[in-house]
């Protein structure tokens, strides 16, 4: 890896929706879970040693794995 | 001269390793684990143990197996298994580098009790730079394993900066040398105020929130300098920038491009011109690779996953790739790395314990490196 990084989670842009306008997508729509794992990482990197930080996050990992796998079953 | 390639090690059988299913810090200590007390990092697993282990068991082929040698990475060894586990305590998390460095037979078992010891301290362990043959036995034990980005690599013989390709390059070359850059190698305990000085320019261009990265970067000094080589750039006199080189064992054995500085106002094509003249030096002795490292969320592949990847991580190394500049700046490395016309990219995986990824885990890569 090279030499250097200046982490600055609050700079790091949230997933955007895949296509069309960039209005909110629904609470548990592939984007919005896209979304929510990014903020997550973010927010393991403000509090890294958090537990509850930590679990919220594998729920939304898990949330998302299941949906890219059903996702991919389907195609 | 190119370091020499190691012998393969022969095959021996090894007694089956235990789960990778129970990950570590959410589950708490686990007394029943047991962990053998004579296991664990090994104070006495000198350097030259250390060296010793990724000279010999190249098996993995990681090119970045020299960074086990760095100050502050730790080896962890146990009693008649000859190897080493690199890592860094990270929060609640040992972070592997790459995979054990062990004899075929002693790969399993050494693994097994690393994850005992950290069972038993309540950690959870995660690999990182994981070569191929890393990721496909971490698989079978268990482990949910995802790419993690590439390593590349450039074949010297033949190697030319002739051709279109290369115009822009040569064009930046030429300036950095008509500008009055010279190119020597030279000892690293000879030029420490060059490179201190080198250093503090470097990092004030920055920020001044910018973090020296460390663990998965290479470093000058410490007992693997006697094993990398220096070359430093200077202008009138002035070191105005540096290439630190470590030795790559095993099939494709050459030099890494590692640690690269420069002050920031110094002429453009710097290190360009530093790393053309060292790649002439190496094709004089014949070394046959020239590494450029490991750069995360770059040369991602459908194909290179294995199966019971995680699919939502791999979907955030793409997101982390496209738009993750401020975490790592895999655009602007790449960038350079693909400069020399490097060969496939060698991809790299992550090894999580459990059914799937942890983000946590996966961000203490990054703490262990001294990102946050």
């Amino acid at each position: 890896m090279t030499d250097h990084t200046t982490p600055a989670p609050e700079t790091v842009p949230e997933a955007a929706p895949e296509s069309g306008p960039q209005a909110a997508p629904a609470p548990d729509s592939t984007e919005s879970l896209q979304q929510q794992l990014v903020q997550s990482l973010m927010g393991i990197i403000g509090a890294p040693d958090d537990a509850e930080t930590a679990r919220a996050a594998d729920t939304v990992l898990r949330a998302l794995d299941a949906r890219l796998a059903g996702r991919a079953a389907a195609a | 001269m190119p370091p020499t390639a190691t012998p393969i090690t022969p095959t021996t059988t090894s007694p089956a390793p235990a789960p990778a299913s129970a990950p570590g810090p959410a589950a708490g200590p686990n007394p029943a684990a047991a962990p053998n007390p004579a296991a664990g990092p090994n104070p006495a697993a000198g350097p030259d143990t250390v060296l010793h282990a990724i000279r010999t068991h190249t098996r993995s082929e990681n090119p970045s197996a020299f960074l086990a040698m760095s100050r502050g990475t730790l080896a962890f060894t146990a009693p008649g298994l000859d190897g080493v586990i690199a890592y860094r305590q990270a929060g609640q998390y040992l972070v592997q580098l790459g995979g054990p460095f062990a004899a075929q037979g002693d790969y399993l078992p050494l693994l097994e009790r690393f994850l005992d010891h950290a069972r038993s301290r309540g950690l959870g362990v995660v690999g990182a730079q994981l070569q191929r043959a890393d990721a496909e036995i971490y698989a079978r034990q268990g482990f949910t394993v995802n790419q993690f980005g590439a390593s590349w690599v450039v074949h010297l013989p033949g190697f030319t900066l002739q051709g279109g390709r290369f115009m822009r390059m040569r064009n930046k070359i030429s300036r950095a040398f008509r500008n009055g850059l010279e190119v020597s190698e030279v000892p690293a305990q000879d030029h420490a105020e060059a490179i201190r000085e080198i250093d503090a320019n470097w990092l004030r261009s920055k920020g001044e929130a910018a973090r020296p990265l460390e663990f998965l970067v290479g470093e000058i000094g410490g007992p693997g300098q006697a094993h990398r080589r220096l070359f430093v750039g200077t202008i009138g006199s002035r070191p105005v920038g540096y290439i630190s080189y470590s030795p790559v064992y095993g099939e494709r054995a050459g030099w890494m491009h590692d640690l690269s500085r420069r002050i920031p106002e110094s002429s453009p094509g710097l290190m360009e011109a530093i790393n053309s003249h060292v790649i002439e030096v190496l094709r004089a002795e014949g070394c046959p690779w020239l590494h450029f490292g490991f750069t995360p969320f770059t040369g991602l592949d459908q194909e290179n996953e294995l199966p019971g990847h995680s699919p939502a991580f791999q979907w955030l190394m793409h997101f982390l790739w496209d738009q993750g500049e401020a975490l790592y700046p895999a655009q602007t490395q790449l960038a350079y790395k693909d400069k020399w016309a490097p060969q496939a990219p060698i991809p790299e995986y992550v090894a999580f314990q459990g059914d799937t990824a942890s983000l946590a885990a996966f961000a203490h890569i990054f703490r262990a490196c001294n990102a946050f």
